[in-house]
C-alpha cells in the first residue's frame, strides 16, 4: 500500500516533468502505463486488501464527507484510525482524476501520435481533442495533489498524528483497543505478480493484437525508392517526399539545372520517376505525423522549396539554440538525421530525438554516397 | 561402346572449369568497366595518365566562377583517400575514395562518369579534359 503511493507520487512527477517537449515522450508514456497499472493494484486491493484499505471500509457519503470538512474548520472532528470521510473523498477524486489522466493520455498517444493499441483512431481532431482533455485533466491532478498535500499537512498538525511517517512506516498510533489488521501479504504478492505479468507481456508483444512497447517508437513502413535515394541522397539526407506537398517536388525537379546553385544532369526518364515517387508519397496524403501539420501550416498554393522555410518547421525549432546549429556534428539545418535518428525513413518519432552534444562524433548519415 | 569420348576424370573436371571461366568473366567485366574508359580518354589526351598529376590536380584549387570562393576535390573528399569525406555544403559524410577503403569504387563507369561531369563543374566551373579525369582516376586506382 505505501509502495503503492509512494510509487504513484513518484510516477506522477516524472509524467508531469516529462510531459512538455517531445523529447522524453518514451519516459511519459512509460510512466502513463505504470501508472495505470498501479490503479488497477489499487482497484483490485481496495476489494482484496487489507482492512483499511478496503474501499468498503471508508465509503462514506459526500454529505459525511462535507460534515467532516466542516468539524475540522469547527475544530470538533473526531478523529479516525483509517481514512476520515473527506480523506476518503481525496482518494476517489485523487484516483479517479489519476485514471481519467492516463487514459485520455492512451487516447492522446493513439490519435495524435498514432501509436498504441488506439492508433486506428489516428485523426486530427480527434488528436486534438484528447490533446486538451489530457493536459486539462493534468493540470486539475496537480489542483489536486497540492489540495491534498495541504490537506494532509493540516490534518497532521491538527490532530498532532504523525500521518506522513504514518505513509513511510505503515505504524499509525491508535487509540487503545483498536484490532490489529493481516498484512494480507500473499494477495498482495499474486496480485503484484499479475500485474507484473500483464505489463511485461504488453511490453514485450506475447499479448496478441497489441504491438511491442519498443515498437511503438516506430512509424509505420513508408514507400521507398531506390533512384531517389541514389540521386537525392547523394549529397544530402533523401529527404521523405512526405515532407512537401507534391507541387514543392515537381517545381524542385523542374529546377534540377539549378538546384540551389547545382546542376543535377538528371535524364528525363529519371525525373518523371522520381515525380512519380514524390507525387504519390508527398505530405498532401498526410501520412505522417509531420505531413498532416506541415500541409495544415502552408497557405493554398504556396510552394515551399525548402523543408526548413515551413511554418511547422520553424515553430518546431525555433527554441534551438543558435550554437547547435553551428556544431560540427549539425553544420546547419539540412541535415534532419544530426539529432532525427529516423530522419531516414521518413518518421520523425518524437521518442526518437535528441540533440547531440558538441563534442559527439557525428553519426554516418544514410546511404547513398 | 561408351556414351562419350571424355574420360571421367575430365567430365569431373569441367564444372570446376566453367565455373573458374565464368568467374574470369565476371572479375574482367569489372576490371575492364574502368581499363575502357581509361582507353576511351587516353585516345583523347594527349600525355600518358599519371597518378602524380592526377594527385596535383585533387589537391588544387580552383575558382569555378567569379565571386565564388575556391575549392578543390579534397575539400570535399580529403586528401587521404582511405578518409571519410564530409559535403562541405551539406555536411553528409562521403564514403572514402580509395577502392582498398570502399571496393564500390571505380567498378560503374556510368557512375565515374556522372559523378566527374558534376564535380568538375562545381570545383572548375566547367567539364575536366580527358587529360585530367584520367590522371585523376589513376591517383585514385594506385593510392596506397
Amino acid at each position: 500500500m505505501r509502495v503503492f503511493h509512494w510509487s504513484l507520487v513518484l510516477l506522477f512527477f516524472t509524467a508531469w516533468f516529462t510531459g512538455t517537449g517531445d523529447r522524453w515522450l518514451d519516459i511519459h508514456i512509460f510512466a502513463g502505463y505504470a501508472i495505470l497499472g498501479l490503479i488497477v493494484f489499487r482497484v483490485l486491493w481496495g476489494f482484496l486488501g487489507t482492512h483499511f484499505a478496503r474501499f468498503r471500509n471508508f465509503s462514506y457519503s459526500l454529505a459525511r464527507g462535507r460534515e467532516y470538512l466542516i468539524d475540522t474548520l469547527k475544530g470538533n472532528a473526531a478523529p479516525y484510525v483509517g481514512h476520515n470521510p473527506a480523506g476518503s473523498w481525496a482518494i476517489y477524486l485523487l484516483l479517479g482524476g489519476v485514471f481519467l489522466t492516463s487514459a485520455s493520455g492512451f487516447f492522446v498517444f493513439g490519435a495524435e501520435e498514432g501509436h498504441g493499441p488506439a492508433d486506428s483512431l489516428a485523426s486530427g481532431l480527434l488528436g486534438w481533442l484528447a490533446k486538451n482533455i489530457h493536459n486539462s485533466l493534468a493540470w486539475l491532478m496537480l489542483a489536486l495533489v497540492a489540495v491534498h498535500f495541504g490537506g494532509v499537512v493540516f490534518e497532521s498538525y491538527r490532530l498532532k498524528e504523525k500521518l506522513i511517517p504514518g505513509m513511510i512506516t505503515g505504524r499509525k498510533q491508535v487509540p487503545a483497543g483498536t484490532p490489529d489488521v493481516s498484512a494480507r501479504k500473499g494477495v498482495a504478492i499474486l496480485l503484484l505478480l499479475v500485474m507484473a505479468g500483464f505489463f511485461l507481456s504488453a511490453g514485450i508483444g506475447l499479448v496478441p493484437g497489441k504491438k511491442a512497447f519498443e515498437s511503438q517508437f516506430e512509424g509505420q513502413p513508408l514507400a521507398t525508392s531506390e533512384t531517389w535515394q541514389t540521386e537525392c541522397g547523394a549529397c544530402h539526407l533523401a529527404y521523405h517526399p512526405v515532407l512537401l506537398p507534391a507541387r514543392s517536388w515537381i517545381e524542385l525537379l523542374h529546377q534540377q539545372h539549378n538546384h540551389f546553385g547545382e546542376d543535377l544532369y538528371l535524364a528525363d526518364g529519371t525525373v518523371k520517376q522520381l515525380e512519380d515517387y514524390a507525387t504519390a508519397n508527398s505530405a498532401d496524403l498526410g501520412i505522417t505525423e509531420a505531413s498532416r501539420k506541415i500541409t495544415a501550416g502552408l497557405s493554398p498554393g504556396e510552394t515551399p522549396l525548402r523543408i526548413t522555410d515551413t511554418r511547422y518547421w520553424r515553430r518546431k525549432h525555433d527554441n534551438i539554440p543558435p550554437e547547435v546549429w553551428q556544431q560540427s556534428n549539425v553544420n546547419g539545418k539540412a541535415q534532419c538525421d544530426a539529432c532525427h535518428s529516423d530522419a531516414g525513413q521518413g518518421w520523425f518519432e518524437d521518442a526518437r530525438m535528441e540533440i547531440p552534444d558538441a563534442d559527439d562524433e557525428p553519426g554516418v548519415a544514410s546511404p547513398g554516397g | 561402346m561408351t556414351k562419350n569420348n571424355l574420360s571421367v576424370k575430365t567430365r569431373a573436371a569441367l564444372p570446376a572449369l566453367l565455373c573458374l571461366l565464368a568467374l574470369s568473366f565476371v572479375s574482367a567485366a569489372n576490371a575492364s568497366q574502368l581499363d575502357e574508359l581509361l582507353n576511351r580518354y587516353q585516345k583523347l589526351a594527349g600525355n600518358p595518365f599519371s597518378a602524380q598529376s592526377g594527385k596535383t590536380f585533387w589537391t588544387t584549387k580552383h575558382t569555378p566562377e567569379a565571386g565564388k570562393p575556391a575549392r578543390s576535390c579534397a575539400d570535399c573528399h580529403s586528401a587521404n583517400l582511405d578518409n571519410t569525406g564530409k559535403h562541405i555544403r551539406t555536411g553528409k559524410i562521403i564514403k572514402p575514395m580509395a577502392p582498398a577503403a570502399n571496393p564500390e569504387r571505380l567498378t560503374d563507369s556510368r557512375k565515374m562518369e556522372k559523378w566527374l561531369l558534376r564535380n568538375c563543374k562545381w570545383v572548375l566551373g566547367r567539364e575536366c579534359s580527358a587529360q585530367e579525369k584520367g590522371d585523376v582516376l589513376t591517383f585514385i586506382k594506385n593510392f596506397k
